[in-house]
């Protein structure tokens, strides 16, 4: 080998050995990210305001009906990952009527969600709480428990699931993929770090903005998403983009999460048919 | 005469030896006078420091008495009427089979609550409780929806020195009205309406989503208060 190839050639190898080392490397620690009970913190002091003159929503769409609103059942621990995947099946309910057998997840009238009941969303959450091996090698799941009992319970019940992952290889939500599979009416799960995810209110002049701090790593339902452009006197001074999500929790069922946020772990198209 | 016979005595002397008694006798006088004086101040200081000892006995039985009675009290008032601030991770909430008023009845509570049982499709209520002790309520949630209209309301009860963090979106409500003569404060947003008012050591917490009209929660409140 010439010795121009060799200075060529050598630094190569090892910048991909060192690439490939660190995705390695990082594949394997966010396997092992274990995703429990993460309290939820609100802030005592009141809530950031944006004051404008005028705000156009650029984009806004959810899933047909919004996402169920469920939460955590009392006897159960670190079931985070249980509840966003009962949300997912209750979502594909509507569509699937024998993912939960004997109950119909939505209203007919108006075509959203009902709130849980006594009965057969617990039966739900147990069976995923089991089958997703929640509190067995650690605390909570792990991302592989939480698909692959997903994965089970919908297979079981004759039906097929895909994923498909919308975060790049630099940790980044891929907005547009988001959009496209929430304008196809498909749910987006989200397994994160500790972060933020946000209550928006919407005022005559201004928007109050309460960040809440999820204190764990979490595992949410992605429903829409919600693109706004703040304006004053001096033009656009802000622009925000969310995804709207169910956070497994009461009484903060419904949230805002930023896609800037970065606290993401990972990302999938949850596909049901 | 006693003095009377001192005196002759003196006078019978001869100069010289009568100067040299009185002398004497002045010496003595003044031996005797201190006897006097300090006998005198004897017997006056036990009068005094006695009268002076019981007036700081009385004073110390006094402020005993008060030290120890703030001591029993203090504790119980200021446990009584300690607010205190709750955060996630202080509670924990279940859902419960019952509704607000059986809650309020069964435990002698007087709480309102919106009669809509028998109008709403679906009805969800969640009791919320201090970890340390299940019998202490942080706040009790119930939420009602309406299958065709697709309105959400949700009722938030806490007693009046209690706050919690969930519940800080409620310091928007900034409008202020009396309704059936208590004080709400409200605020509507494009998405929701919030109300919030304090009735007889409870504070309530409204929210209203997909509202059937514009004064819903005002009617809600108004349906609330009407059972007191």
């Amino acid at each position: 080998m010439t010795k121009v190839r060799k200075f060529v050639l050598l630094p190569l190898l090892l910048v991909f050995s060192m690439i490939f080392g660190v995705a390695t490397f990082t594949a394997v620690a966010e396997t092992d990210i274990r995703y429990a009970d993460a309290p939820f913190i609100s802030p005592r002091s009141t809530s950031e305001k944006i004051y404008y003159t005028n705000r156009i929503e650029k984009l806004s769409n959810e899933t047909d009906g919004k996402c169920p609103r469920y939460r955590q059942l009392t006897n159960m621990t670190n079931a985070c990952g249980t509840v966003a995947g009962t949300t997912i099946v209750g979502f594909y309910d509507k569509y699937f009527p024998n993912l939960i057998p004997n109950w119909v997840s939505y209203y007919e009238a108006s075509g959203l969600y009902r709130l849980q009941d006594t009965t057969y969303v617990p039966a739900v959450m147990n069976e995923l709480y089991t089958l997703m091996r929640t509190n067995v090698d650690d605390v909570g799941v792990s991302e592989n428990d939480f698909k692959t009992g997903l994965q089970t319970y919908v297979n079981n019940r004759g039906h097929n699931l895909t994923y498909t992952s919308v975060r790049n290889w630099l940790g980044k939500l891929n907005f547009d993929e988001c959009k496209a599979a929430l304008d196809q009416n498909k749910v987006i799960a989200l397994l994160t770090k500790a972060g933020e995810v946000y209550d928006i209110s919407m005022y005559d002049g201004y928007d109050a903005i309460d960040p809440i701090t999820i204190s764990g790593a979490h595992i949410m339902v992605a429903y829409g998403y919600y693109q706004v452009e703040y304006y004053n006197a001096n033009g656009l001074f802000r622009t925000d983009t969310y995804l709207k999500v169910a956070t497994g929790r009461s009484p903060q069922s419904l949230a805002y999460y930023k896609i800037d946020s970065n606290n993401l772990n990972a990302a999938y198209i949850v596909n049901i048919y | 005469m006693r003095e009377r016979d001192v005196h002759d005595l003196i006078e019978q002397q001869d100069p010289e030896h009568k100067q040299e008694l009185l002398d004497k006798i002045k010496v003595r006088i003044a031996e005797e006078n201190i006897f006097p004086q300090t006998q005198q101040n004897t017997e006056h200081k036990p009068v005094a420091a006695k009268k002076k000892n019981k007036l700081t006995l009385v004073i110390a039985s006094v402020v005993t008495a008060c030290l120890l009675c703030l001591a029993i009290v203090l504790p119980v008032t200021l446990t009584e009427t300690k607010n205190r601030y709750c955060v996630d991770g202080d509670y924990v909430g279940e859902i419960v089979s019952y509704n607000i008023k059986e809650y309020s009845e069964k435990n002698n509570k007087n709480m309102l609550y919106l009669d809509l049982y028998d109008s709403v499709d679906t009805i969800l209520t969640e009791f919320y409780y201090n970890l340390k002790d299940r019998n202490d309520m942080i706040f009790i949630s119930e939420e009602m929806e309406n299958g065709t209209t697709g309105e959400l309301i949700k009722v938030i009860i806490t007693d009046n020195k209690t706050r919690v963090d969930v519940l800080n979106k409620w310091n928007n409500c900034e409008k202020k009205s009396v309704i059936c003569g208590v004080s709400v404060q409200t605020v509507k947003t494009e998405i929701f309406m919030l109300a919030t008012f304090e009735y007889n050591g409870f504070r309530y917490y409204l929210q209203v989503d997909n509202a059937a009209n514009q004064n819903r929660v005002t009617e809600i409140v108004e349906q609330m208060l009407a059972v007191k």
